[in-house]
């Protein structure tokens, strides 16, 4: 201990420390290498041409975005329909055309989020699939007391939806399943 | 004749068996609040009718008697009573770990904890738990630099300034904790400023009880002296506050026997409210109070140590069911909306909503206490909280008769 | 003093400066995650206030239309155990020593001094301007404070995971939800509420829903008319929704 008191030799050994901690981030940081582990993201959308601002700009901003609009449409009002920046629109335009939804794996936000290891929270409450998609369970499974019959529901969905459930579309409760948890 | 402080040994096996069991009940409640977290609430008792349950009842109790337990450090600060300074290291230090304990379980129940960072950042200045992150967080700072004045010569001229401060810091602290109930016109359990001076009254007899626990675990456990003089002033204080409490309860029953529209509670809690009723009467008047009172004032038990040990004990315990009273108790009796008429609805309007304590939410309430303790355990070995010796003649020799 | 006590002051310093220096960071990047900038947007107008009048004497005792109407408008699975959520509930109300009875449907009452607006710590339960009660499920921790506080018991929690939310209802677990007067349809242009659709559907015409603040809406109108009572008035919170009959 009393050898160890002396001085340069600790702050030296922290400081070697540190700099290879450093060094090792660095390598980890630099863009070029690729991992083969986690697959690269995969940015494409089922609908539109184009989205409401250029990619260069969503890709860093879109956090900012999403974070400014929120407070405003919650506390002054939110016109889900019209408003560009409402995240009910971006899901609806990119969400997949395989499983309906943004989260599932290879999907558009799960896909860039699960390789820059960032979780994403937002799904937790909104939805993950765009408007007027059915519920996760399927329709037939009674959802109260008043839907008894498989017809019932049925008629209920097609007089909310204005038209009948996409049964075939093969969704299930494991497209949150990734990036949620 | 200074008094020499020294940390405890802290090598025997009763000491790593003790640091070690709270340990695992700390680690149990930390699980218990994993699964809630990513499970949800789904598996606790707490329902929408009883939102606020088992967790709540640990924690409350834990907060008050955090604040009240650095009241021994205050008479010896701000009441100038001398003979109590080698009694006020520990009594900082075990308000700094009910209160860290305390929190513990309250911020892990809450239903996004990941939010902690929101809460810190967006205040509601009119909400009593917006106060609170302040009034808690200043209390911990305040404590710290209570010991630090305590323990530090350099700076032992501030203790008195400090002690003041931490005095009419807790004040405010638990007429806040008070409040958050007192504040709520919803509730009949509620609805009352007694609340606030009912809770501070509370955490004198709920702290000074602790205190006198931990003060003679820790000095049988570590065969410490600590005489007779020490005890006798801390269980008369005791008995005191226990005195206070009762009275506090008293009042506030009976000025709701006045109003009518209370009656219907009253009944409830006093009469035919199941385990409310059998909690209050038997485990906070009876053993939280009578009992207790007799162990420590009555001539063939005063003296005897294990008497006061069960006495403190007892008041713990009926602490702990007092709170299940007004916190369960209030949400269990339902809301009247329309006051002399009969409700019924798809959500429990008009019932006595039911409530069961589940593991998890125990287990995570347990863990708040076991988090205290090993703060506790592990905090007077490695620094100087206990004097060597408190009996009686070191005790009358540190300070003049005062 | 010895050496190894000069060692041991020397190495806590040393590590509480490494400590405060990377905190630095670590505290900005938090601080910048909990913060969002305000931007202008369609603000909801303080020149509206939207209420409800219910007119219980149009209230049938067996009938839940209302109930069901907003299960389906807000994705609520409709299920009565004591963990699910309900926005609205009927509710029935009898007299014991009159024996009169009757029943009307309870939901957040859009009080105009909502006593779970002064609870609630973060600032997430709030008025927006035009009146309605809303949670901002982006800054609610899941306290239950404003259930607690609510003395119309209007609020609910949400217990397990939600994966089957409707796009324009976002709800998830661990925050309190309420009636939100069918707020998406609202700011969409629509002015009725889908309590007050579902109950005209079944032909009773008991809700009636508008702008408070506009003397020729349906609902001004009928309330100057008509008498019309607060639940728990005595409370003096000036709810948005007002009975008729009880």
């Amino acid at each position: 201990m009393r050898r160890l008191a002396k001085g340069w030799v600790k702050p030296a050994a922290l400081g070697a420390f540190l700099l290879a901690c450093a060094l090792t981030l660095a390598y980890a940081g630099s863009g070029t290498q690729e991992s083969s582990r986690v697959p690269k993201p995969n940015v494409t959308t089922a609908k539109g041409e184009k989205c409401v601002e250029d990619t260069e700009y969503m890709r860093k901003n879109h956090m900012k975005l999403l974070r400014h609009h929120r407070i405003t449409a919650v506390h002054e009002g939110d016109n889900q329909k019209t408003d560009k920046y409402s995240i009910v629109n971006c899901v609806n335009c990119h969400a997949s055309a395989k499983d309906n939804s943004v989260t599932g794996p290879g999907d558009f936000c799960q896909s860039c989020h699960a390789y820059a290891a960032v979780k994403i929270t937002c799904f937790e409450c909104h939805s993950s699939k765009p408007s007027g998609s059915p519920p996760a369970f399927h329709p037939a499974v009674s959802q109260g007391p008043l839907n008894k019959t498989t017809r019932a529901t049925m008629m209920r969905y097609q007089a909310y939806h204005g038209r009948l459930p996409n049964l075939d579309a093969g969704f299930n409760a494991k497209d949150v399943a990734g990036v949620i948890r | 004749m200074q008094t020499v402080f020294r940390e405890l040994e802290g090598k025997s096996s009763t000491y790593y068996g003790l640091l070690g069991g709270l340990g695992l009940l700390a680690l149990l409640g930390l699980f218990a609040a994993y699964q809630m977290e990513h499970h949800g609430h789904i598996i606790t008792g707490m329902t929408n009718q009883v939102v606020w349950g088992i967790p709540h009842v640990f924690a409350v109790f834990l907060i008050v008697a955090a604040s009240g337990v650095l009241n021994v450090a205050s008479i010896a600060t701000v009441f100038g009573k001398q003979f109590y300074k080698p009694l006020a290291p520990l009594s900082a230090l075990l308000a700094i770990a009910l209160l860290a304990g305390g929190l513990m379980v309250l911020m892990l129940d809450l239903g996004r904890a990941d939010r902690l960072i929101v809460a810190m950042t967006h205040y509601n200045f009119k909400s009593v738990f917006a106060w609170n992150v302040f009034l808690y967080t200043g209390f911990f700072t305040l404590s710290a630099i209570y010991i630090w004045t305590m323990m530090d010569r350099k700076v032992a001229a501030f203790n008195k300034p400090v002690g003041f401060a931490a005095f009419f810091w807790r004040l405010s602290l638990t007429t806040g904790t008070g409040s958050i109930f007192g504040f709520l016109v919803a509730r009949q359990a509620y609805d009352t400023a007694l609340l606030a001076p009912m809770f501070i009254i509370m955490s004198f007899c709920y702290g000074l009880a602790v205190y006198l626990l931990v003060l003679m675990a820790a000095y049988s456990w570590s065969k410490r002296p600590l005489g007779d003089l020490v005890i006798r002033r801390l269980k008369n204080l005791l008995g005191v506050f226990i005195a206070a409490v009762l009275y506090f309860v008293a009042v506030y029953h009976l000025t709701n026997f006045y109003f009518t529209r209370q009656h219907e509670f009253e009944r409830f809690i006093l009469l035919d409210g199941g385990i409310y009723t059998l909690l209050f009467w038997i485990g906070q008047i009876l053993l939280g109070g009578v009992v207790p009172l007799i162990l420590l004032y009555a001539p063939a038990t005063r003296q005897s140590r294990s008497a006061i040990a069960s006495a403190c004990l007892l008041v713990v315990l009926g602490g702990l069911a007092q709170m299940y009273v007004t916190i369960i108790g209030g949400q269990a009796f339902p809301l009247q909306m329309f006051p002399g008429m009969i409700e019924s609805s798809s959500f429990f309007d008009g019932v006595i909503h039911p409530y069961v304590p589940s593991l998890p939410e125990t287990l995570l309430g347990l863990g708040g206490v076991a988090v205290a303790g090993a703060m506790v355990v592990f905090a007077i070995k490695i620094l100087r909280f206990l004097p060597e010796s408190l009996d009686d003649p070191a005790v009358t020799l540190s300070h003049k008769a005062d | 003093m010895s050496d190894f006590d000069t060692y041991r002051r020397r190495f806590m310093g040393g590590v509480l400066g490494v400590a405060a220096t990377a905190a630095l960071p670590a505290g900005v990047l938090f601080w910048q995650t909990a913060q969002g900038e305000v931007k202008d947007g369609p603000p909801a107008s303080d020149k509206v206030r939207w209420g409800m009048l219910v007119d219980t004497t149009k209230c049938g005792t067996g009938c839940d239309a209302c109930v069901r109407g907003c299960d389906q408008e807000n994705g609520l699975s409709g299920d009565t155990s004591p963990t699910s959520p309900q926005w609205i509930r009927k509710v029935q109300v009898s007299n014991p020593r009159t024996g009169y009875s009757f029943s009307l449907p309870m939901m957040c009452q859009h009080c105009e001094e909502p006593p779970c607006v002064d609870v609630c710590p973060t600032g997430a339960s709030f008025k927006r301007a035009d009146g309605i009660v809303l949670v901002d499920r982006h800054l609610c921790i899941g306290c239950r404070y404003c259930m607690m506080a609510c003395p119309y018991k209007a609020r609910s929690f949400i217990h397990q995971p939600v994966t089957d939310q409707l796009a324009e209802v976002p709800r998830g677990i661990g925050c309190v939800e309420s009636c939100t007067f069918c707020v998406q349809r609202i700011d969409a242009g629509k002015q009725t509420t889908a309590c007050q659709d579902a109950c005209n559907a079944e032909g009773h015409q008991a809700i009636y829903f508008g702008n408070l603040k506009d003397p020729d809406s349906e609902i001004s109108r009928r309330l100057a008319s008509y008498r019309s009572q607060e639940v728990l008035a005595s409370l003096n919170l000036h709810t948005g929704v007002r009975y008729e009959g009880i």
